[in-house]
């Protein structure tokens, strides 16, 4: 396991990029409350990076995730794209567990091919 | 016709702040805002224009928001803006504005205008580069490597859409509007350039595969140089933005290219040196893929240097 981020460093409702290698951070994690998502920071149309600015995953509304190179947009709890170039692909889940704050993921990140 | 290129794109978005802040990082310059949006400024006054999605003020949209949601192009003369109402208006609505722009639809959905062009002459540094055997571009004591320099985008060059049918949006632009196929991409659409311009494509239209793949690809203006490109690019990806393909140059149309997302719905690209022809250049035609899209591409990295 490695550990990804403290819950606290990432504002509740939003999103941040993480695992950073080379130009892309590899995940980004979704904080609600006091749980999180992580995900691949991978579109499943193009297989670039979704964020327009670091750390810029959201819907100006917040309400989903989108893709800002074609403007898909994915259901923040599922990662289903349910609008845009992918729609009817998911998003990769990165499975993770919080203890004492601290985000938690495998060392391994899963594949696209997963 | 005679249509001499882009003249704005209007945007409808979501988040007006961060849409202005991302123009302004590109480099355009603000000449106008409030609380319905703003304009930002290349050097010869071509513009782009951010609306909230919400405005009544817009033409329809033909995508989710936030995505472009009019095209206007400058065409030369009020004569050639009264054979564009008089083509268009026999099988479509034209609506003509208090400004005496005409505002219409095309045959792939996308709203579009045209009014006798307010492009400005350039006025800006004149960028050379030394070659051997020729004359020199700069002159002695001029540095072309300077940290400060200060890089405007200098025209609107091109906007990118999907569409449902792309034959007959092709056909629109070539029989109505009168403009030329420069190349192609076989199966996914043509490059096309009004007859006022030499410039290899200021449209770019791409074969949608479903009913999710709408609304504008990408769009860019030009830079003066490669050299501006690859520096205007590493200066926003060193703000933080994202680098969607590039550096780079392509083959059809031979302009360099660095791609970033964007919050207007589609990737928002810097580009240069772009080919320019006539009417006696015989279109090309390429299948897509990595081969064809590029000469040649780079990504870019961390400053290093010998020793460290």
């Amino acid at each position: 396991m490695q550990a990804l981020c403290r819950l606290e460093d990432v504002p509740d409702g939003a999103a941040r990029g993480l695992l950073r290698r080379g130009n892309d951070d590899q995940v980004f994690v979704l904080r609600q409350g006091d749980t999180a998502r992580v995900w691949l920071n991978d579109c499943p149309h193009n297989h670039r990076p979704l964020e327009y600015r670091q750390d810029q995953f959201l819907s100006a509304d917040g309400l989903h995730i989108v893709c800002y190179a074609h403007s898909a947009h994915f259901d923040r709890h599922s990662g289903y794209c349910f609008a845009g170039p992918c729609e009817g692909r998911s998003l990769v889940p990165v499975p993770s567990r919080i203890e004492a704050g601290v985000v938690w993921i495998a060392t391994e990140l899963p594949t696209v091919f997963d | 016709m005679n249509i001499v290129g882009l003249e704005t794109l209007v945007f409808g978005v979501e988040d007006m702040a961060a849409g202005r802040q991302y123009l302004l990082d590109y480099g355009l310059k603000e000449v106008e805002a409030s609380a319905a949006g703003g304009t930002y400024e290349a050097l010869d006054g071509t513009a782009v224009i951010l609306r909230h999605a919400s405005d009544p003020g817009l033409p329809a949209s033909n995508a989710p928001s936030p995505n472009l949601r009019e095209t206007v192009y400058g065409v030369a003369d009020a004569a050639t803006l009264r054979a564009l109402a008089d083509n268009l208006s026999a099988d479509r609505q034209v609506r003509t504005d208090a400004d005496g722009t005409l505002h219409t639809v095309d045959d792939g959905g996308y709203a579009i205008a045209f009014r006798v062009t307010r492009r400005r002459a350039i006025v800006a540094p004149h960028v050379g580069i030394n070659v051997p055997g020729q004359a020199p571009g700069r002159a002695p004591n001029v540095c072309a490597a300077d940290k400060a320099e200060q890089i405007l985008p200098r025209s609107l060059s091109h906007v990118v859409y999907f569409v449902p049918d792309v034959k007959k949006a092709e056909a629109f632009y070539q029989d109505r509007l009168g403009f030329r196929v420069t190349d192609r991409f076989i199966g996914l659409g043509p490059f096309m350039r009004p007859q006022g311009t030499l410039e290899h494509h200021t449209l770019f239209m791409i074969q949608s595969f479903n009913d999710h793949m709408v609304g504008m690809n990408h769009f860019t203006f030009h830079l003066a140089s490669a050299h501006e490109v690859l520096h205007s690019g590493w200066r926003f990806a060193q703000k933080g933005y994202k680098s969607f393909w590039g550096p780079g140059r392509h083959i059809m149309g031979s302009n360099y290219f660095w791609y970033f997302n964007s919050p207007f719905g589609g990737t928002m690209e810097f580009d240069a040196d772009m080919d320019l022809h006539d009417d006696s250049w015989s279109p090309r035609a390429m299948p897509p893929g990595a081969d064809n899209s590029q000469i040649f591409l780079f990504e870019s990295r961390p400053k290093w240097a010998p020793g460290e």
